[in-house]
């Protein structure tokens, strides 16, 4: 167990342009916590957890991992991987195909010395721990995809390291058996409480699995926060595309009315705003609800009238598609409606709860007096 | 504590870098020493040595044989081995096993081989010139009608052997040729000959580019066939005039220093200009590759074609060889009853060739063994030393300078370099061992170097992760996983060595011979029928070789040259 510190950690690769994998970055991972770093392809995560790991030698910055030293990019310390007391779970798994389940799974006691853990038994135990222990004296090569993936999980934890790093362990599995793996590592981890920094690009995976997660852009961490504060208050619009709020919705204020590009008017924008002239709402497909136009407005809703696209029946709803100015939007009809009374090239009338949506600022930043944590913004 | 770290960092990079300069240096030592002692020697005296070799009227006859043996046998080598790979594409699972067959002109020995030509096609009694004579409209000829002493042969039989290596450069082109391309073209109406002039063969350009310099280049550095049928012609090549200027009274070294630079320069330049296009080899790693489909159906035509290419150029000399070495002497009409191992007899009973078998195998085994560990070391450098860019860079050129420098500059350059004080090691084996490592650079390099980038980096990764250093890494994992990709290196560079000639004809002395250069004794002194035993001795001892290598390194394994 330990507590890891990232201070000011960059880390630049050449190019034309350069790209910057890590820009300053700092950050404080407690003791058994574990951490999520969620962002897009390229967006540096994997450098972060390389650095590290000490796979990857960054620019500047300063690691310690549980007290120790790992990084000091100023005065030349940098320790190779081996000395850092880490584990590591690979995307590829990389389980060495001449090695049995065993001898894989032993290779970190082995090459740490740790003799205690060979007669201790902790090989068995960490088997145990993820299923695998019947499969000691299997090859690799023998194995499906998720029983290799748990191989690659007992190896990166039987050494009982202080930080634990995942790197997209999930995305080589398919769907079912990534919700199997997900859970059983969500149950490991409150047993054993582990320090993991884990890399993904898939919100579904670091929701469930996180403590804090920590959401990157262009090498830089955008938002720092619980799984819910993320979802629910994504501190920046990137964010909160990323969190799902695809539907964007820029206005403007005119003649006292908040007023879309093409003119149309939004009735029910939250008056605590404290907005300039222009604003970006960001809400859910599933918290868009299109209905036949007429409908009243309910309070603490905001609603604008659009023109119905296509209606495409989803089972206990239809997902719509609305069309207002040039923009399209993705909304749904009230459960349980069916079609809704909705036809294609109708004007209907198009609504979301002002506390399920999010308002910000035209430079992306997320504006005091939102509905939801309006409070705290305003601090 | 910080400051501790910081100092046993500081001494442990600086330790790590003067290792490596010094293997570096090593290397250097061993690649440039005989080409700089060769340049020294052919400008001493105000480059007498290139005034001599460049002064005389006949130079420009040999260089003009020298281009035309190299573009000659490279269009050659071109056609068939474009033509070969494209046939290889359409075998039926069944037939898979013929794609080993081009190959074999690298692994065959070019003495056996361009000998085993000599006696199918030498004017009289040459075996297939005898057949021929039968026919109706060349039964009044006595001689021919073909003459295997001439250019054109020449040319020819080098164009078999360099079609081999054509073959492998694109085959590997046309894997990477996605087959929907090629399906694309069939449903929108092409024929399979309009698919292959109009999509394979442009998409296969820079392969055919890069293909046609290897060719080229080893088409100008080419010894064996010129030296063993023009000499008596007085056709003359570069390497050859070369030879001949160390061996011929007056000898003069420097003369035959100063021929080999049109070859020097040429061969830096493509080694460099590669070095240049192909730019930092750790980019090229990847993790897995995909599956290649082969495009079109099985066709029964091209495993027709690509069996009749190997019987009549590569099993014909081979077959040639084997009559003659059961003949007690070589005549058009071999008589059959005369038959009888009695060649094979001499072969063992005769110290000299005995002892030239041992030192071919014991000098290859010590210089396979001394250039795999190079090899490795080299191969690690190449892939983790980012932080000693300059040492990388001098290291990378000069283990592929003998790819380009022709070994028989090679051989000139270690008999200069190597028969001096205070470096005296002519006569001794350690100099054949030290010519064959140096050969052998380029090659354990690079199987060694790809086999660990298709590894990959992520086994290495995550035994570091686990706590393991570069060494244990190394024991544990890296060394284990390689070892096809060692044993088929090892297996392929004994085949190699096993049959080198070249550089050995320079650097032997009478009492310290190897396989080819006692062959090329008796082809001298006339004595055909114990050449015959002595070249099908050396491709069985060749083929023992492919074998492992083919059993260590899997079927593919010719194919990593």
């Amino acid at each position: 167990m330990a507590e890891v510190r990232i201070e000011g950690l960059h880390k630049e690769f050449r190019g034309k342009p350069p790209t910057v994998a890590a820009n300053n970055l700092s950050l404080t991972i407690g003791d058994g916590e574990f951490l999520v770093l969620l962002g897009p392809s390229g967006c540096g995560k994997t450098t972060t957890l390389r650095c590290l790991a000490g796979l990857e030698s960054p620019d500047r910055g300063r690691i310690t991992i549980g007290g120790t030293l790992a990084l000091d990019a100023g005065r030349g310390v940098d320790l190779p991987p081996e000395k850092r007391d880490i584990g590591m779970v690979f995307q590829s798994y990389a389980l060495w195909p001449h090695m049995t389940v065993r001898r894989n799974v032993e290779y970190p006691l082995r090459a740490r010395k740790l003799t205690r853990g060979l007669q201790e038994g902790w090989v068995e135990d960490t088997t145990k721990l993820v299923e695998v222990d019947g499969l000691l004296d299997r090859y690799p090569g023998q194995l499906s995809g998720g029983q290799q993936q748990r191989v690659a999980l007992a190896r990166g934890l039987v050494a009982r390291p202080g930080l634990v790093l995942f790197d997209e362990p999930l995305s080589n599995l398919d769907a079912r058996l990534r919700d199997q793996v997900r859970s059983q590592l969500h149950q490991l981890h409150s047993r054993l409480h582990f320090t993991a920094v884990f890399v993904t690009h898939d919100q579904t995976e670091a929701l469930s699995l996180a403590d804090r997660i920590a959401i990157m852009n262009k090498g830089a961490i955008e938002q720092l926060d619980t799984a819910q504060r993320v979802f629910e208050e994504p501190a920046t619009e990137y964010v909160a595309g990323f969190m799902g709020m695809t539907e964007r919705l820029p206005m403007e204020r005119r003649d006292g009315h908040w007023c879309l590009e093409d003119g149309t008017v939004v009735q029910g924008v939250p008056e605590s705003l404290r907005a300039g002239s222009s604003i970006v709402a960001r809400v859910r497909p599933q918290d868009t609800y299109v209905e036949p136009q007429g409908t009243a407005l309910p309070g603490g809703s905001a609603g604008f009238v659009a023109e119905v696209e296509d209606v495409a029946f989803a089972g206990r709803f239809s997902d719509v598609v609305v069309r207002v100015g040039a923009r399209r939007l993705q909304g749904r009809t009230l459960p349980g409606s069916g079609q809704g009374g909705l036809e294609p090239g109708r004007a209907a009338c198009v609504r979301f709860a002002a506390d399920r949506a999010a308002f910000y600022a035209p430079d992306g930043q997320r504006l005091a007096g939102n509905p939801v944590g309006g409070a705290r913004d305003g601090r | 504590m910080a400051a501790d770290l910081l100092r046993n960092k500081a001494t442990g990079f600086a330790m790590k870098r003067i290792a490596l300069a010094g293997f570096v240096a090593l290397l250097g030592v061993l690649v440039l020493l005989p080409l700089v002692r060769i340049q020294g020697l052919a400008f001493a005296n105000g480059g007498q040595g290139y005034l001599d070799a460049f002064g005389r009227a006949a130079i420009w006859t040999t260089i003009r044989n020298t281009v035309a043996l190299a573009v000659g046998s490279t269009i050659v080598a071109l056609v068939f081995g474009t033509l070969l790979a494209w046939w290889a594409t359409q075998l039926s699972p069944r037939l898979q096993w013929l794609r080993v067959l081009p190959v074999l002109p690298i692994v065959i020995p070019a003495v056996a081989s361009v000998s085993g030509w000599a006696f199918l096609l030498s004017p009289r009694p040459g075996y297939i010139n005898a057949l021929l004579r039968n026919l109706p409209w060349w039964s009044d000829l006595r001689f021919g009608p073909a003459d295997i002493y001439s250019l054109f042969w020449i040319v020819a039989i080098t164009g078999f052997a360099l079609s081999a290596f054509v073959y492998l450069f694109v085959s590997s082109g046309l894997k990477n040729i996605n087959s929907e391309l090629l399906e694309a073209a069939r449903t929108s109406g092409a024929s399979a000959f309009g698919v292959f002039f109009q999509i394979t063969l442009p998409l296969l350009r820079p392969v055919l580019v890069y293909g046609g310099g290897v060719a080229l280049l080893l088409g100008l550095g080419q010894f064996t066939a010129p030296l063993l049928l023009g000499t008596n012609q007085g056709i003359t090549v570069l390497t050859t005039d070369m030879y001949f200027a160390t061996q011929n009274e007056p000898v003069n070294h420097a003369a035959a220093a100063a021929i080999g630079s049109p070859l020097l320069i040429f061969g830096l330049i493509m080694v460099f200009g590669q070095k240049i296009m192909l730019g930092d080899q750790a980019r090229y790693i990847t993790h897995g590759g995909r599956a290649f489909r082969p495009a079109g159906k099985p066709s029964g035509l091209a495993a027709a074609g690509i069996f009749t290419y190997f019987v009549v150029t590569t099993l014909a000399p081979l077959v040639s060889l084997g009559i003659l070495s059961l003949s007690p002497f070589w005549s058009a009409n071999p008589k059959w009853s005369a038959m009888s191992l009695d060649n094979f007899r001499v072969v063992f009973g005769e110290s000299v060739i005995v002892g030239a078998i041992w030192n071919s195998v014991t000098t290859s085994l010590l210089a396979v063994a001394i250039a795999l560990v190079i090899g490795f070391i080299v191969s690690v450098v190449t892939l983790r030393g980012r932080r000693y860019p300059v040492l990388r860079m001098l290291m990378d050129v000069i283990v592929a300078l003998p790819l380009g420098v022709p070994a028989v500059i090679f051989g000139v350059g270690f008999l200069l370099a190597y028969s001096t004080q205070p470096l005296m090691l002519y006569g001794s084996r350690w100099l054949i061992v030290i010519v064959y490592v140096t050969l052998m650079l380029p090659f354990t390099t690079r199987m060694q170097l790809s086999g660990m980038m298709q590894l990959g980096t992520a086994y290495i990764e995550a035994s570091r992760v686990c706590g393991a250093n570069y060494l244990k890494t190394d024991l544990w994992v890296t060394l284990p996983l390689m070892r096809s990709t060692l044993g088929g290196a090892a297996a392929l560079m004994f085949v190699l060595l096993t049959h080198e000639f070249t550089a050995s004809v320079l650097i032997r002395t009478p009492r310290n011979q190897v396989m080819g250069t006692v062959l090329f004794d008796y082809w001298g002194n006339g004595g055909y029928p114990v050449v015959a035993a002595i070249a099908l001795i050396m491709t069985g001892v060749t083929a023992i070789g492919v074998i492992m290598a083919m059993l260590l390194g899997g079927r593919d394994a010719l194919s990593r040259m």
